[in-house]
């Protein structure tokens, strides 16, 4: 916005300027006329004089005639021989010195006459001369001093400069309220201008056509503008949303500069993005992004995780990338592999040795009879085994394709007498090599339960057997305690410990067939997934920790369905 | 000025490129240690050429970059630390390398598992060694103290597996040959520690030119 005074000075200013140069200029041309008319003058008077030295007249009657003159209007005639010697001076009486280096004789001299204006040495006034020759030995010089001439001129000065002062006045009235005028009409101005780019509608009029019609047409463009603006802010939002929703990390990168990323890219590779590759302080990081840029691989390997990522080049330095986190992916597929592996092999096993057995019975049929009975227990024994493993299989999928909590009610101590069948004297698989050499106690209240009992029998034994199986020690305790909302259940062995790394992963399916524990002990390897598939339908936990005789207890917590809320 | 900053660049990408190779050498050394996986350490003893090459590589980088700039100041001193940081690394997988052959050679798994100092011992010079590169690529001087701090606890470790390896030996003597093996290969971690540690140390070099001994 432009303050009123600054306006005011812009007109005022300038014209101002004009009026002193028009009085500078008519100043100076005052001074030219008004010297001009003096000069014409003093020739005139030298004329008047010339004819006066003609006419012959009585020498004292001139002379008498041209002092008068002099007195009364301050013209001075001076007679002068060709030497420059004074012969007459109608201002000064008696002698004078010689003339003769004066410019206007010297001129007069040689025929040229001029005008000259100086400092008289006679009278010590500005004068101004004009001499010219009479006869070839007298010269006849006129002169008058310029007091009068240079007061008339001051005079004029004077009031030209009190004419322009008036004007200059009247020109800064004019400017003051033109100024008002001029602010007030940009501030309207800028003010429709700001409520044009707000995008109102409803703007102030002008009384001029072209500011309106200019400022109707700012309003149009501005409204159009912001529309699009939205529609662009709108997409972006859109586009921003879409691609922080996805499971891919997006980086789009021109040159070095990362010009846009995710949140998901930040969580993938585990560290902040920053606005530049040649920010990048973590060696991982930067050897993703070189990667990228060399595209040497697709696929990298960042500590534990694995990532994969796509590249498309819009041109020379413009690139995107899309990360994918594979680990869990890579992880699954090989526990999806092992698994596999697992099941046939465990399948394959007691099969083998039925067609082993059976092959032999069908060979010989002369085979004497403990032989006989030799194949067919090993027979039998494998078809068991392979009967229990399909169901624990089924169950296991059971329980993961249609978990259900029942709350049907059952008396602990009724259910635990049950299990002490199914695991005493001799475990539950028939044919088991292990003796159970070990000693069980067990420690329960004698209360209602609301659980599927055939859940809770399948917890129970499957720890138990777990614990008779790979435990060494030579004592399990098995505790069922009714808590407020739940039912712990642990089982306690005593050793030897398993490892903090192994903890989380003995809950998988054949985790004991593939790691660290004990072939020859045998056992589906499901027994832990189906005790931890349990847990889950009835919203607990399984943990596994440490305990006091050196060995670990497992604990499951199942939760009533009851206080399911 | 701009192409002596994207050179940097490069050679810092690179030498990143070099330094996961290596980390990850040495972690999957160690896996094929403790699960005896005889495919993962052939191909770590394969990725040691891999390795060397990219070495090879960074030095003809830093060469050119010498050649083209005749850099001073600050980036002298990068390229002088780079090539001294190259030379640790390649020997970081050099020792992956052997640590790979020791598993093809003996099944280690049951020997460890009554080590348990062994899972700490193989995880510090790893954590050393990527705490050192980040230090070098974000310029922290004062890294390497925390690190010397590190390297102590690795010697003290290294100490108490030897002694518990000897007892073994003197218990079991079917087990000799495993027990030299971890010997050796505990050996070569805290080498590999040392390393970590000397590249955290040229840090101080790097960024304000002081020389820093520890």
């Amino acid at each position: 916005m432009i303050p009123k005074q600054k306006l005011f000075a812009l007109i005022w200013l300038p014209s101002v300027v004009a009026l002193l140069i028009g009085l500078a200029l008519i100043q100076d041309k005052n001074q030219k006329d008004s010297q001009e008319q003096f000069e014409k003058l003093l020739f005139v008077s030298w004329r008047v004089a010339k004819l006066g030295y003609e006419a012959q007249a009585p020498d004292e009657e001139i002379k008498a005639k041209a002092r008068q003159m002099t007195e009364e209007i301050g013209f001075r005639l001076t007679l002068l021989s060709e030497v420059g010697q004074v012969l007459f001076d109608s201002e000064v009486n008696g002698e004078l010195e010689p003339h003769g280096d004066r410019p206007e004789f010297k001129a007069a001299l040689v025929d040229k006459p001029i005008f000259v204006t100086r400092q008289s040495d006679t009278t010590g006034r500005k004068t101004m001369y004009y001499a010219q020759k009479l006869t070839d030995n007298v010269i006849l010089r006129v002169s008058s001093p310029l007091e009068y001439f240079d007061s008339q001129r001051a005079l004029y000065f004077r009031q030209a400069l009190i004419a322009t002062g008036i004007l200059a006045l009247a020109v800064a009235l004019f400017s003051f309220w033109a100024s008002q005028r001029l602010a007030n009409v940009y501030r309207e101005l800028s003010v429709a201008v700001t409520l044009a780019k707000k995008g109102e509608k409803d703007l102030p009029t002008f009384n001029s056509g072209e500011l309106d019609e200019a400022l109707f047409a700012l309003s149009a463009a501005n409204q159009d503008l912001l529309g699009k603006n939205q529609e662009i802010a709108l997409l972006n939002e859109r586009l921003e949303y879409i691609l922080s929703k996805i499971n891919e990390g997006v980086v789009f990168l021109s040159g070095q500069n990362i010009v846009y990323h995710n949140q998901r890219v930040e969580e993938i590779l585990g560290c902040q993005i920053p606005e530049s590759t040649a920010q990048i302080a973590k060696p991982e990081i930067l050897s993703v992004f070189a990667a990228v840029k060399n595209s040497r691989l697709n696929q990298l390997k960042i500590g534990e995780k694995i990532i994969f990522f796509d590249q498309a080049r819009q041109n020379s330095d413009k690139l995107l990338v899309i990360f994918h986190d594979m680990t869990e992916k890579e992880k699954y597929s090989s526990y999806k592999s092992d698994l596999v592996g697992n099941v046939s092999h465990e399948l394959k096993t007691p099969l083998a040795l039925v067609l082993g057995a059976a092959e032999v019975i069908l060979k010989d049929p002369e085979m004497t009879r403990p032989f006989r009975e030799k194949f067919l227990n090993t027979l039998y024994r494998n078809a068991q085994r392979l009967n229990s493993l399909l169901d624990d299989l089924i169950s296991l999928h059971e329980l993961e394709s249609r978990p259900e909590a029942l709350a049907e009610e059952g008396q602990l101590s009724e259910l635990i007498e049950e299990i002490k069948e199914l695991v005493e004297p001799s475990g539950k698989i028939p044919g088991d090599k292990v003796p159970n050499d070990k000693t069980i106690e067990w420690l329960y209240d004698p209360v209602t339960i609301y659980f599927q009992s055939a859940h809770v029998i399948s917890v129970l034994t499957n720890l138990v057997n777990n614990a008779i199986k790979y435990s060494k020690g030579p004592k399990i305790v098995v505790e069922a305690r009714l808590k407020d909302h739940y039912l712990q259940i642990s089982v306690a062995d005593s050793g030897p410990v398993i490892p903090d790394s192994e903890r989380d992963r003995i809950f998988e399916r054949f985790y004991s067939m593939s790691r660290s524990r004990n072939r020859d002990r045998s056992g589906s390897g499901l027994g832990l997934a189906i005790v931890k598939h349990i847990a889950r339908i009835y919203h607990g936990q399984v943990r596994l920790t440490e305990n006091d005789m050196g060995g670990n207890t497992f604990w499951v917590f199942l939760t009533s369905p009851k206080d399911f809320s | 000025m701009e192409f002596m900053e994207i050179d940097i660049q490069n050679i810092k990408e690179k030498l990143s490129e070099m330094s996961v190779l290596v980390a990850n050498m040495y972690m999957d050394a160690i896996r094929s240690l403790t699960v005896h996986d005889e495919v993962l350490a052939r191909e770590v003893i394969g990725r040691d050429q891999e390795a060397d090459t990219m070495a090879l590589e960074i030095d003809e980088m830093c060469l050119r970059f010498l050649a083209r700039y005749a850099p001073k100041a600050a980036e002298l001193r990068f390229v002088v630390a780079i090539l001294r940081l190259i030379v640790e690394l390649e020997r970081v997988g050099d020792h992956s390398k052997v640590m790979a052959k020791q598993a093809l050679k003996y099944h280690l798994a049951p020997t460890l598992k009554s080590l348990p100092e062994f899972g700490e011992i193989s995880i510090l010079p790893y954590q050393m060694l990527s705490e050192a590169m980040d230090a070098f690529l974000g310029g922290w001087p004062e890294k390497f103290k925390i690190l010397e701090k590190t390297d102590e606890t690795v010697g003290a470790l290294q100490k108490s597996l030897n002694e518990s390896l000897v007892a073994l030996i003197k218990k079991d003597t079917a087990r000799t040959g495993s027990a030299i093996a971890l010997i050796n290969i505990i050996r070569r971690l805290e080498r590999i520690a040392d390393h970590a540690k000397n590249i955290a140390e040229m840090v101080p070099y790097l960024t304000v030119g002081e020389v820093a001994k520890g």
